[in-house]
């Protein structure tokens, strides 16, 4: 292969690459949300989720509603998690009024408190990611698979490379 | 040239990827045209203690629900989760809303729920932010987070306002006997409702 076909699958790679950043981009606008599609990581929301499958997450405009499914993160945590909204108090004052939040799995025997850093009682809205608006089962089992054992997310990208640089555009 | 395995499995690949995702958006279209019809009905049956702790008040309230909710179940639903919500407004806060009972409903089967004497169930508790629940009005709202196979989740709710006031005045908690609405006067109630020994609360109609 010459110089010229090399920069081209270059060209090419980075086509593919820069595409799928601006279509996950429009994705944060369109939603509002930081991370619009999550990967259910844990078990504490069996039977609706099982570890693998696929969330779809928007801000909604209403405020947060006992009974919404939210992703949130507390201060220090890194992994957000998926739990459903069982307490909310709202204040009488304030513009937006502030609210005070409690979670629960709906696979766990207690609420979240246990969850949030020490001393913290409640949620607030900064903390939601984005509420649960749509669900695909399984499609996110690939990224468990990756998460559990590296070498394979590395193989992955390795043979994806490799797949794109050596196929013959027409 | 193009007919190697390699290219063979990429277009295999693409072409079962794009329709598997028309057939899930397909599937979740169909949710838009179910019509369902749920029934339901819920009383006040009375207040069982309503506490002073430290800090904030505590209610214990007993319901009947009865809540037909069969007309849910379309070919995509995995599950219902089932709420019933407390909710209150005080001088301090515009909303108080707190879950004080919840249920998954599986299938169709299970989708008819009576629970005659309906309580908070652990970790659910009805308690404000402060001291404000002795005569106060609540609404009572069940909710229905309709879970799909695939595709979008709604909640649907119904709400049953003005079931109160709470009694005016503190009194101790005591499991099966409570305080009517709007009067002084005790009656016993069965004390099934609280989860460890529950019955289930579907019935096989």
């Amino acid at each position: 292969m010459n110089k010229r076909q090399l920069l081209l699958q270059g060209v090419n790679l980075g086509m593919i690459i820069t595409s799928a950043l601006m279509i996950w981009k429009s994705m944060v606008l369109a939603t509002g949300s930081e991370s619009p599609v999550v990967v259910v990581l844990s078990g504490s929301m069996e039977p609706g989720f099982y570890r693998g499958d696929i969330l779809f997450l928007y801000q909604p405009k209403t405020p947060a509603q006992t009974g919404d499914i939210i992703v949130f993160n507390t201060d220090g945590r890194e992994i957000p998690i998926v739990h459903r909204i069982i307490k909310v108090h709202e204040r009488a004052e304030g513009s937006p009024p502030r609210l005070d939040i409690l979670t629960k799995g709906d696979n766990n025997w207690g609420d979240d408190r246990s969850l949030y850093p020490r001393g913290q009682l409640w949620l607030n809205t900064g903390h939601i990611m984005g509420k649960v608006v749509g669900f695909l089962p399984h499609i996110g089992r690939v990224t468990i698979i990756m998460n559990d054992y590296p070498w394979f997310k590395y193989a992955l990208i390795a043979a994806l490379g490799v797949v794109v640089v050596t196929s013959k555009e027409g | 040239m193009s007919h190697s395995w390699l290219s063979r499995a990429n277009a295999l690949a693409t072409f079962a990827g794009t329709v598997l995702a028309v057939v899930c958006l397909a599937v979740t279209a169909t949710d838009y045209f179910h019509k369902s019809q749920p029934v339901l009905s819920c009383e006040f049956v009375g207040t069982e203690g309503l506490q002073k702790e430290f800090g904030h008040d505590r209610a214990h309230v007993v319901l009947n629900l009865t809540a037909d909710l069969r007309s849910e179940f379309s070919w995509n639903t995995k599950q219902l989760f089932v709420f019933v919500d407390f909710e209150f407004a005080t001088r301090k806060n515009a909303r108080n809303q707190m879950v004080m009972w919840s249920a998954n409903v599986l299938d169709k089967e299970h989708a008819l729920i009576r629970v005659p004497t309906l309580r908070a169930q652990y970790p659910y508790a009805l308690t404000d932010q402060g001291f404000g629940l002795r005569d106060r009005e609540f609404n009572i709202t069940v909710g229905w987070n309709v879970m799909p196979r695939v595709g979008a989740l709604f909640t649907r709710r119904r709400t049953f306002a003005g079931l109160g006031p709470l009694p005016d005045e503190y009194f101790q908690p005591t499991a099966g006997r409570v305080r009517r609405p709007g009067s002084d006067e005790f009656v016993e109630v069965p004390t099934g409702g609280a989860e460890e020994d529950a019955d289930p609360y579907y019935t096989d109609a």
